[in-house]
């Protein structure tokens, strides 16, 4: 370290790869030191400098902007590498000293090169290691939003406006020198940040965030989380899967008897293989009343059937689809859902999109009429041959004409299949029809068979009615018949659901009736869990299997047709089905329902409101009604004091969310200052306590913790290791372009990522992780110039009418799935050169003329070598962007491939460039190659563009939007032979990988330049070089998986250190 | 002529105080050159704006012949005919350190700094001369200057330099150039609005003003320098707050009108290039007439632009790669389509009158590129003045400075400061003024 210090290196900076080769042509002959070397220059050295360059390369003239007289000791070149790099590279090519001077004798040649080398080489073995002068870093454009994203748990992008991303370093964004601050951009900062803080929802227990800024849409989400919640457990409709319990009862019943097996270890099996969830609790409580050796009321005909039931092998079932349908035709009509569901009711009306349901009814079930049909969307193809339909009970009709039909599209033509149309007669109760006859499962289910037919759209209607009422339907179930796995015993069970229900239904709707209080579903006991109306008897058959076990639809509808803003009841689900956990998960997502919606305060209010439209002759509605203000107005009172209690608790968790934001953890004076800007703001500003804490939000979010990855190295010299917070947000940042997620905060906590056994498996846990697909469209996206293909506006689309915004996206991303696939599943960075797969969707595919791609999603497809495609060189995006806008570019593709892809180096062009007379393409009927071969005979073009334009012809087959094509644009037969400087021609994309394979070394030390450069967000200098090359060692020795250049990284000093707050290292200029 | 301090208002002293604790660079410049050499204030102010085109103009038309006094205009500047009187034609200016380096970014980040570009993955462009009168003259005004851009900055390095000098000309550190602002709506705000701070946001810019304090401490001299930036951001913000509603001018002179004459445009960049060129040259002409700046830079495009224009029937081939086609006749008609834009600002600014004078008068426009040709000839610079500085510019000229040994863009930009009342010694790579404007 000391020995770094003495010397004061004003350039340590790299750009030419060709050091890494000189290192290892060195390595083989003796190593000098730095100081033996030094020690050469005076007498072997400079002379020649003297002798062959100072001639133009001085003070004075300074040609090619460089002057050589400076160079007096060997330390002066150790303060110029990169200008060093470049007088190694130009006498090796021969370029200099220029053909009309004197030319020094090879032997000097060499020994000027061999010198230099050799110094570079001891000199970055002097400094390896040091973590360089690493500026700060703003989060970049992108980084903004993904930490947004990942703070939030909402992705909700508030960076649109900032200024864009500019590049530096090694062309990357990340890198300090090119994220600039200025006043305009502060108006741009909070904007962002108050944008975040108006997606802030304020919770009972503390903060969370929302996609929306608009309090009716919180509202909505935490009664949807409830809804999601009650899904878990039961269907659309608030009913157990009966049948899958059953089911794993019955398996369990035939087990093998000589295994012994635990119910819930069964269970666990069974969920398993089936991959439905069940609850154990209820499966215990199940089994138990199953096994009761003497059963009463109706629990002992469920129990006899139970013991005689054979179980229907799982081959012989079908997967029917069952539809709910809506009560009536407006499913925001609260009176609607405040009807409940009763097994078979139509509940849901949305996935399925119905069309012309009419009829609101007050009864269960929807109302046929003339006009009415429902059209069924099963989102992909699907097969039926039999539709049944459930009738409500009592029924109306003596009988309908009903008809299916299918169509591909919603809107027709539809087809009737043969048996499409059938008479429909609906129930008189207990399963049993108009004509006596019984439904198979006795719930009044009907059997409708056709001739199978296959569609994605399917549509049920009433043709004619044939006599008596309208027909009355509660449920339609394509398919042949419910999957049942005992039909008959879950048919006893249902119907006495049925018998039960409407026993005590009609009671418990009585107040319901007039719009207020839904006194809900469980009617079938009281409070103290008897039996309300039926016999002592049933109580047990009663508890074992409500119909419905809550009411799913949890309505917060804040409408003028109800006191209450939502229904819950799930006492049955609790009851039966929920562990501790479950429950007190489901308490909370209801707390914060009723906190949201502010209910107890809003029933107060609309209780006072309907007693003020109670007619004079209701006055004991009245009276009922006003007796109960008081228990309701205490209620809102606690509410109240409950909302002041939770202030507290949300303002912590601004403070918690500041230590994720500032990704380490706060000390307690910064706590405080949060606590005291949220006070002032109260007292001072007079701000409410919602507005204080979006202020606070704001606040952290603009403070320069945030908006900074800020390092904070000890006062030393020399390398300092970074604290374990700062190696997080390095890694993080690298990897994901966001914040530490909870895994790696709880491992930077625990200082484990100090163990490079821990560090190393983060770094895998993360690369596996979605979220690394920023690495694919940051890292990669920049280096291969994909990135932003999406808004790509080269193209006229009036010439290339088929380049569609939409296909500029898919080659986006078709570009980034493969980065993606890339480092998610390790693969070798070799494919990057040649693969024989790649990602489309149809589109893209019939872009590229791959055949057999169905449908707009994304997937892998292989094989697709035989079509022109695999490998970085033939993504359509990197084709269509190196072209010109109407013709291809061997220019542009072939500075690409030997830049970006080699990371070889071209000057660049001089200052005033001949024209290239591209007119001559069009008038004299040359084709590109003729114009840039004649472009070539001028001498000052002819020494770069031999060393780019043959790897652009060898990809002119591939037009200016990336399609294979078998003539130019006038006609011309292509020509895709390549003649590269002083190596073997080839021709065309298996001519150009097979080329890139043979110089894969350079590819995979410029893709190791590249990486490094970006994961430590500076230029890559003479002291990475031996880092470099470990990376190509590692990589080489594992299989050139993505994951061994990344661990190279990682475990890297460099990567794990800064440089100490006092140390004198100068920064490179 | 440096004024006694205590005719200084305390404010003044410290925010020159402040200013050369912030912007080390300046020190060396008195913080209240811009007061001490003011016209006089009953006189309307001088405005200075650039007007920059990517890619340079079709050589052969780009020309101005003077004959006993009268302009006659090339086929590129035909649009600005009517304004020939107000013109001031300079053949043979150029920046010596945007030679030799290589071409396009090298050539454009330097253009109104006159220093050579750091490259190698650096960023260092010197500060711009726009910049450099904003921070002094814009002092004086609600808003120190406006930078509007037409195209969105690129990202990637091109032959060895941040794409960012292609986006950027003007630099208000020399490691910070000054954000081009693609939202009329944004510099509407900030023109006429609150500029999207308010009065309530002053605790959270103070509290996190704390916060960089702190942190400034404890992190390495290299990120002081970063930190700093930001620390002088939130400052300029809070400054913003603190003068919102006060008027900055002098006594005397006003500008003939103080609201806004055109509605707030829709928050969006416009779709159409020829509807956001125009809402920008609107703008700008507004700023001035209204006093709200007194220094705008508008970049039509960048360097190395990817704009095509399908207004003029030409979408089938990018900017860039039509300043390659000299002869195609399309190429011309892009030129002039961007000079038409300047003419459109011209005949905004000439339709204001002041006093005696138009805005038009009162103004200097450079009107300038990169390089001369599409094909990076950047050995001489396509330059036009228009207006006349408040009479201070002697217009209707052809000046040609090729054979001449001082014929650095610097020394034009020293020339210019002058007229807006700032007196430099030197500035990029002159320290010499060009004795003819």
């Amino acid at each position: 370290m000391l020995s770094r210090r003495w010397f004061t290196p004003a350039l340590i900076r790299t750009t030419s790869l060709l050091f890494c080769i000189a290192m290892a042509s060195v390595s083989l002959s003796e190593e000098l030191s730095l100081e033996q070397l030094a020690g050469q220059y005076p007498a072997r050295v400079r002379p020649l400098l003297q002798k062959y360059c100072v001639g133009c390369h001085s003070m004075e003239k300074k040609k090619g902007d460089l002057d050589l007289v400076r160079f007096e000791t060997a330390r002066d070149v150790r303060g110029a590498t990169r200008t060093w790099q470049k007088v190694i590279r130009r006498l090796r090519d021969g370029e200099m000293p220029p053909e009309k001077k004197p030319q020094p004798s090879p032997d000097e040649r060499r020994r000027l090169i061999e010198w230099s080398e050799r110094y570079l080489s001891a000199d970055a073995r002097e400094r390896a290691g040091d973590p360089g002068a690493v500026l700060l870093r703003r989060l970049t454009k992108a980084e903004y939003n993904y930490t947004i994203r990942d703070l939030t748990g909402v992705d909700l992008r508030p960076a649109r406006k900032f200024l864009e991303d500019s590049v530096a370093g090694e062309g990357f964004a990340n890198t300090g020198e090119a994220l600039i601050m200025a006043p305009d951009l502060i108006p741009k900062y909070l904007e962002a940040a108050r944008f975040v803080a108006a997606h802030t929802v304020l919770t009972p227990k503390g903060i969370r965030f929302s996609a929306s800024n608009d309090p009716h849409d919180w509202i909505a989400e935490a009664a949807q989380r409830l809804r999601d919640f009650y899904a878990q457990y039961t269907d659309g409709a608030g009913r157990l899967p009966l049948a899958d319990y059953i089911d794993v009862t019955l398996m369990y019943r035939d087990r093998d008897p000589s295994t012994e097996v635990a119910l819930a270890d069964f269970a666990a099996q069974q969920e398993l293989a089936s991959g439905k969830k069940l609850s154990s609790k209820y499966l215990r409580t199940l089994w138990d009343a199953l096994n009761e050796p003497q059963p009463a009321g109706e629990m002992a005909e469920i129990v006899r059937q139970w013991r005689a039931a054979e179980v229907v092998d799982a081959d012989d079932r079908i997967e029917p689809v069952h539809i709910e349908a809506a009560h009536s035709s407006d499913p925001g009509d609260p009176a609607t859902f405040q009807h409940p569901p009763v097994p078979g009711a139509f509940a849901q009306p949305d996935p399925y999109g119905f069309a012309n349901v009419s009829g609101p009814s007050v009864d269960q079930g929807f109302i046929w009429n003339s006009s009415s049909h429902f059209v069924v969307d099963f989102v992909e193809a699907r097969e039926f041959r039999s539709i049944c339909l459930w009738s409500g009970y009592g029924g109306g009709a003596k009988g309908a004409k009903m008809q299916v039909a299918y169509a591909t599209e919603p809107a027709g033509p539809y087809t009737t299949p043969e048996g499409g149309e059938f008479h429909y007669l609906t129930s008189i109760g207990g399963g049993v029809r108009e004509d006596g006859s019984k439904s198979p499962d006795s719930t009044g289910c009907y059997v409708y068979e056709f001739k199978a037919a296959t569609a994605r759209y399917w549509r049920i209607a009433m043709v004619e009615v044939t006599a008596g009422h309208m027909p009355r339907t509660t449920g339609i179930h394509f398919g042949p018949i419910p999957d049942m796995v005992a039909p008959g015993l879950i048919g006893a069970i249902s119907t006495r659901q049925s018998e039960l229900w409407k026993l005590n239904g009609q009671v418990s709707y009585l107040i319901d009736s007039i719009g207020l209080f839904g006194r809900y579903l469980i009617p079938l006991l009281d409070p103290s869990g008897r039996p309300k109306l039926d016999s002592e008897a049933n109580a047990s058959f009663a508890r074992l299997f409500p119909p419905v076990v809550c009411y799913a639809p949890t309505v917060p509808v804040n409408s003028d047709m109800t006191v209450e803003l939502s229904l819950r009841d799930d006492e049955a689900l609790s009851r039966l089905v929920l562990d501790d956990n479950e429950q007190n998960h489901l308490d909370r997502l209801w707390a914060e329902l009723r906190f949201l919606s502010r209910e107890p305060v809003e029933i107060v209010y609309n209780t006072k409101q309907f007693i003020g439209f109670q007619p004079a002759d209701r006055i004991e509605n009245t009276k009922k009604f006003a007796a109960l203000l008081p228990s309701l107005e205490a209620k809102a009172v606690e509410f109240q004091k409950s909302v002041m209690a939770a202030e507290l608790q949300q303002l912590e968790a601004v403070v918690e969310l500041a230590t994720r934001a500032w990704r380490r953890l706060l000390s307690d004076a910064e706590q405080d200052e949060l606590r005291k800007l949220y006070e002032l703001l109260l007292q001072e500003q007079k701000l409410s306590h919602d507005a204080a804490l979006r202020t606070l939000i704001t606040r952290v979010l603009v403070s320069p913790h945030f908006l900074y990855r800020i390092e904070r190295p000890a006062a030393a010299e020399g390398d300092v290791a970074l604290a374990d917070w700062e190696l997080a947000s390095r890694l993080s940042y690298f990897l994901w372009s966001s914040l530490p997620d909870d895994e790696l905060r709880a491992a930077a906590l625990a200082s484990q990522l100090q163990d490079k056994k821990q560090l190393a498996a983060q770094t895998r846990r993360m690369l596996q992780d979605p979220k690394s697909q920023a690495l694919a469209t940051e890292f990669a996206g920049q280096w291969l110039q994909f990135r932003g293909f999406d808004q790509y506006d080269g193209k006229s689309e009036s010439r290339f009418p088929t380049f569609t915004p939409e296909l500029r996206v898919a080659m986006n991303r078709e570009a980034t799935e493969f980065a993606t696939d890339m480092i998610r599943n390790d693969r070798s960075v070799r494919d990057l050169l040649r693969a024989d797969y790649t990602f489309l969707n149809d589109s893209l595919a019939q872009h590229y003329n791959i055949p057999g791609v169905q449908g707009a999603h994304f997937r892998r497809v292989d094989g697709v070598g035989r079509f022109g495609r695999g490998g970085i060189v033939t993504l359509g995006s990197v084709l269509t962007k190196q072209s010109g806008a109407l013709r291809t570019s061997p220019v542009l593709r072939g500075t690409w491939v030997v830049e970006t892809l080699l990371g070889r180096e071209i000057p660049s062009p001089p200052d005033d460039v001949p024209q290239l007379d591209e007119d001559q393409v069009s008038k004299d009927g040359l084709t590109m190659r003729q114009v840039l071969e004649r472009h070539r005979a001028d001498a000052s073009c002819s020494t770069c563009h031999a060393k780019i334009d043959p790897y652009g012809f060898a990809l002119e087959a591939y037009d200016p939007i990336g399609r294979l094509r078998d003539a130019d644009m006038h006609g011309n037969p292509l020509d895709a032979r390549a003649e590269p400087q002083g190596g073997k021609a080839f021709e065309g994309l298996t001519g150009l990988q097979g080329y890139l394979f043979e110089h894969q070394e350079e590819f995979i030390k410029q893709f190791s330049r590249k990486l490094l450069g970006y994961a430590l967000g500076r230029t890559v200098e003479l002291s990475d070089e031996p880092l470099l090359a470990d990376m190509q060692t590692q990589l080489k020795s594992n299989k050139y998986r993505f994951s061994a250049a990344v661990l190279s990284i990682v475990n890297s000093s460099q990567f794990r250190h800064h440089r100490g707050r006092n140390d004198s290292r100068e920064t490179s200029q | 002529m440096k004024q006694p301090l205590r005719n200084l208002s305390r404010r003044t002293f410290l925010r020159g105080l402040g200013a050369s604790i912030a912007l080390p660079w300046l020190e060396s410049i008195p913080a209240w050159a811009d007061e001490a050499t003011s016209r006089p204030s009953n006189e309307p102010p001088v405005r200075f704006a650039c007007v920059f085109a990517g890619n340079g103009f079709v050589k052969k038309d780009w020309w101005v012949k003077e004959t006993d006094g009268t302009l006659e205009l090339g086929d590129v500047l035909t649009s600005v005919e009517a304004f020939k009187e107000k013109l001031t034609f300079i053949r043979g200016l150029y920046n010596p350190n945007a030679r030799g380096c290589g071409i396009h970014s090298c050539m454009t980040g330097n253009l109104l700094t006159g220093t050579r570009l750091a490259s190698g993955g650096q960023i260092r462009a010197g500060v711009s001369v726009d910049q450099m009168l904003a921070q002094h003259v814009g002092r004086q005004t609600k808003v120190n200057s406006l930078v509007l851009g037409c195209e969105k900055p690129y990202a990637g390095i091109h032959a060895g330099y941040s794409m960012l000098y292609s986006s950027h000309i003007s630099w208000s550190t020399p490691t910070t150039p000054a954000p081009l602002e693609l939202y009329p709506a944004a510099a509407f705000d900030r023109l006429f609005g609150d500029g999207g701070v308010r009065r309530a946001d002053a605790s959270v810019l103070d509290s996190v003003l704390g916060d960089a304090r702190t942190v400034r401490r404890e992190v390495s001299v290299l990120d002081r320098r970063k930190l700093d930036e930001y620390l002088n951001s939130i400052r300029e913000v809070e400054r913003r707050i603190e003068d919102a509603g006060k008027d900055r001018r002098l006594e005397g002179w006003r500008p003939t009108i103080e609201k806004p004459t055109m509605n707030r445009p829709v928050d969006e960049i416009p779709q159409d290039i020829d509807v956001h060129m125009r809402l920008m040259s609107d703008l700008m002409v507004l700023a001035f007439q209204t006093d709200t700046t007194r220094v705008c830079t508008l970049k039509l495009n960048n360097d190395h632009s990817g704009m095509r224009f399908p207004n003029l029937g030409i979408d089938h081939i990018i900017h860039h790669l039509l300043s390659h086609e000299e002869g195609n006749p399309d190429w011309l008609r892009v030129n002039q389509y961007f000079v038409s834009h300047l003419a459109r600002i011209l005949a905004g600014l000439d339709a204001v009158q002041e006093g005696e004078r138009t805005l038009l008068d009162n103004t200097v426009v450079l009107f300038c590129s990169s390089m001369l040709t599409g094909s990076h000839d950047n050995s001489q610079l396509p330059v036009l003045l228009c207006g006349r500085a408040g009479g201070q510019l002697e217009s209707g000229r052809v000046l040609d400075y090729r054979e001449s040994d001082n014929r650095r863009m610097s020394s034009l930009y020293l020339s210019l400061m002058d007229k807006m009342g700032l007196r430099l010694e030197e500035f990029g790579d002159s320290s010499q003024r060009l004795a003819e404007i």
